[in-house]
């Protein structure tokens, strides 16, 4: 049961999340819905950029159902019980306090020869860069490899020209396109 | 109506999904502003976009440049199946069709025509074949668990729910190790599980009932 993939990230929402792991070629997207899971790959010598920003809106995260909770905890305080209150209220400060120690969530874009995808690869900005340095030493050990093989890579003064795939999905092995020779 | 199932189409949707801009060597487009931000290769950490000053963090690749020129065939050359003017460039080892660097897909070691790459596709979900072409899996030991647990909230259907926990069991059990992420078969242990706490219980209150009644 050896996968070939590595897990290097995972983003999970309410009804599944996004996997990633990186294989000896591609970066693996495993979208989770409900049951189902639609793979996405990424091969490593047709990725040129990733992007990884943090989210504006992180705030709210702790800013809304903290303080939702410390209300509700000052309401039973008052008017029910104090241990009540203080239950809802230490758990108010408590998600504020976690929140705020993990850190603004992220928003992450990766480019490709000829696409453009928004997929979150990390769920918090604080672990983008862990999780950029491994796909970049696989990326470095993939283009070494491609180049020992005979790929050159494109030169560095000239704009990146989009190949006819659109999308790297439909490309397994890299390129459909691909003269190597 | 189509029905599309490619769940990562919302995400492609966006304006982002349009191909990219093309932006000088080694910078990348601000997700921002759209301003071409050059990564720091040396401090690989955060940065900041020159015109709005956005935080990111950058990794950029050199461009492998593929050619996508498929030589045009000689009167006496073998050609394409799929273009009778472009020379032949690999035999397609599915079907055995002649292709030419256009048509000429890699998957690993091995070269397959356009044809069979879709075919093998619409196969990996039913057959679990080639790991390259999965790009879907169905997860039916989760779905098992849910059925085991979830039955609690609705008990009537306890009979019903158990059966199927049973077939999909019986039907998938080797089904989590052909995930293209394999996956252990605890899963539909633990739907049995879900379904033994009842009784249990059950049993164990007739069992505190017999001891009070004999104290």
């Amino acid at each position: 049961m050896q996968s070939a993939f590595r897990k290097i990230s995972r983003v999970a929402t309410p009804i599944g999340g996004t996997k990633w792991y990186l294989s000896e070629d591609c970066l693996l997207a495993a979208k989770r819905v409900m049951y189902a899971v639609e793979y996405r790959r990424f091969y490593l010598r047709d990725l040129e950029s990733i992007v990884v920003w943090p989210n504006r809106l992180w705030l709210l995260r702790p800013i809304i159902p903290g303080l939702l909770l410390v209300t509700l905890g000052g309401l039973f305080w008052n008017f029910v019980d104090v241990r009540t209150g203080a239950i809802f209220g230490g758990a108010g400060l408590a998600w504020v306090a976690l929140e705020l120690a993990l850190g603004p969530t992220a928003h992450a874009r990766i480019r490709t020869t000829g696409v453009t995808v928004d997929l979150p690869i990390v769920k918090r900005a604080r672990r983008a860069r862990k999780v950029l340095a491994k796909i970049d030493a696989a990326v470095r050990v993939t283009r070494g490899s491609a180049a020992e093989s005979g790929t050159v890579p494109a030169s560095g003064t000239q704009p990146a020209q989009p190949s006819t795939q659109t999308s790297s999905e439909g490309s397994p092995g890299g390129a459909p396109v691909v003269d190597l020779t | 109506m189509s029905v599309n199932i490619n769940l990562f189409t919302a995400s492609q949707s966006s304006p982002a999904a349009a191909p990219p801009p093309r932006n000088p060597a080694g910078t990348v487009p601000c997700p921002s502003c759209g301003g071409d931000v050059a990564a720091d290769e040396a401090h690989a950490g955060w940065q900041s976009c020159p015109y709005c000053e956005k935080r990111l963090q950058i990794r950029a690749w050199p461009v492998i440049r593929n050619s996508t020129n498929a030589a045009p065939a000689m009167p006496d050359q073998a050609t394409c199946f799929f273009h009778p003017d472009k020379a032949f460039q690999a035999c397609c080892q599915r079907c055995g069709r002649f292709v030419c660097a256009l048509c000429d897909l890699q998957l690993g070691a091995e070269h397959v025509c356009p044809t069979c790459f879709e075919r093998g596709r619409v196969d990996s979900v039913l057959n679990g074949s080639k790991a390259e072409w999965r790009h879907r899996d169905v997860l039916y030991d989760s779905i098992a668990v849910t059925i085991g647990w979830g039955w609690i909230l609705v008990w009537p259907v306890l009979v019903v729910a158990f059966a199927a926990a049973i077939i999909l069991h019986v039907k998938y059990r080797k089904a989590p190790r052909s995930y293209l992420i394999p996956r252990r078969g605890w899963r539909f242990w633990w739907a049995y599980v879900g379904f033994s706490w009842i009784p249990l219980l059950i049993a164990a209150s007739i069992y505190v009932r017999w001891l009070a009644r004999r104290h």
